[in-house]
C-alpha cells in the first residue's frame, strides 16, 4: 500500500467516524425526545392516585410529580398521612382524604381546585391475613370488599374524568385509568380458592371498566398484577421460606 | 406449588420498575391499548 493510499484510507475512516458520531448523536437526541414526549404528555395533567402512602403508591406519585411534572392528588383514608406523603414529594403533590364508602367529597374538593381529573391510578392492595386464610368464606369476604372499593372508586372518578357527572368545570378531554391490582401477599400462597377468585375478579373488573367507559374516552385499563416483591416472601411461613 | 421455586429473575422488583410502567401507560403512548392486564412479576407467573 502506497503513501497516498494510506492517507486516503485514513481520511475515509475519519469520514466514517464523523458519520458514526453524527448517527450516535442523532440516536441520543431521539432518545431524549421520547422522554420529553412522555413528560410533556403528562405535564400539568391531574392524576388521582389511591393507596399511595406506602410502597408502590409512593413511587408512582413521585414518578408522576417529580419526573413528569404532573399534578398528583394523593388520596388516602388518612388525610394526615396523605398530606405527609405529599410533603415528601418535590413537585405538585396534594393530599386528600378518600372516604371508604363515599368519595363524592374528595371529588368535589379536587374539582373545586384543579377543575378536572385526567388520570386515575387505582392502587388496590389486598392484605394477606393469616388469621382468615384458613377460613375461605372470610377470605373471600375480604377480597370482595377490596374489589368493591376499587369498583366504586373507578366508577366515580371515571365519571368525573369523562365529564359525565357534571362536576367538571373545564372541558373533559378524556383520560386514562390504570388499576394496579397487586396481590403479592397471597401470590406465594397458591393453595385454595381465594387467590384464584381474586385473580379472576381483578381481570374481570378491569375488562368491565374498559367495556363500560372505554368508548367514551381514551382510557387504558391495565392491571399490573402479581407484582413480585418482598412482601410475598415475608408473608410465607418459615418452613415455606 | 411454591411460587418461589419457579424459574424467575431471582430478585424482587425495584420500586421504579412498576412506577415507570404506570407513567408510560397513563401517557399518550398507549392511546390505542385497553383491557390489558400485564403481569409485572419478574417471571413468576401463577
Amino acid at each position: 500500500m502506497g503513501f497516498r493510499q494510506v492517507v486516503k484510507s485514513i481520511k475515509s475512516w475519519r469520514v466514517l467516524d464523523i458519520l458514526m458520531l453524527k448517527h450516535q448523536i442523532k440516536i441520543i437526541k431521539e432518545g431524549s425526545g421520547l422522554n420529553k414526549q412522555l413528560s410533556s404528555s403528562l405535564s400539568s395533567r391531574v392524576a388521582v392516585v389511591t393507596g399511595p402512602t406506602r410502597g408502590i403508591g409512593v413511587t408512582i406519585s413521585k414518578e408522576f410529580a417529580e419526573n413528569n411534572d404532573a399534578e398528583v392528588v394523593i388520596c388516602s383514608g388518612s388525610k394526615q398521612r396523605a398530606l405527609q406523603v405529599a410533603k415528601e414529594i418535590s413537585g405538585k403533590a396534594f393530599g386528600a382524604k378518600l372516604g371508604i364508602t363515599d368519595i363524592s367529597d374528595v371529588l368535589e374538593e379536587i374539582i373545586g381546585v384543579r377543575h378536572r381529573i385526567d388520570i386515575l391510578v387505582n392502587n388496590a392492595r389486598y392484605h394477606f391475613n393469616s388469621k382468615t386464610w384458613s377460613k375461605i368464606r372470610s377470605e373471600l369476604q375480604s377480597i370482595s370488599e377490596v374489589l368493591h372499593g376499587s369498583m366504586r372508586t373507578c366508577r366515580n372518578v371515571i365519571s368525573t374524568i369523562i365529564g359525565a357527572d357534571g362536576r367538571t368545570t373545564q372541558n373533559a378531554i378524556g383520560g386514562r385509568g390504570v388499576i394496579i391490582a397487586s396481590t403479592p401477599d397471597i401470590s406465594a400462597h397458591t393453595q385454595g380458592s381465594p387467590y384464584t377468585f381474586a385473580k379472576a375478579a381483578i381481570i374481570a373488573m378491569i375488562k368491565h371498566n374498559a367495556c363500560v367507559h372505554g368508548r367514551n374516552t381514551t382510557e387504558a385499563f391495565i392491571g399490573l398484577r402479581n407484582i413480585a416483591k418482598e412482601g410475598a416472601y415475608n408473608s410465607m411461613s418459615t418452613d415455606k421460606k | 406449588m411454591n411460587a418461589l421455586e419457579e424459574p424467575s429473575m431471582k430478585r424482587w422488583r425495584k420500586p421504579g420498575e412498576v412506577s415507570k410502567i404506570v407513567a408510560r401507560v397513563a401517557s399518550s403512548s398507549f392511546s390505542f391499548a385497553t383491557r390489558n392486564t400485564p403481569v409485572v412479576g419478574g417471571c413468576i407467573v401463577l
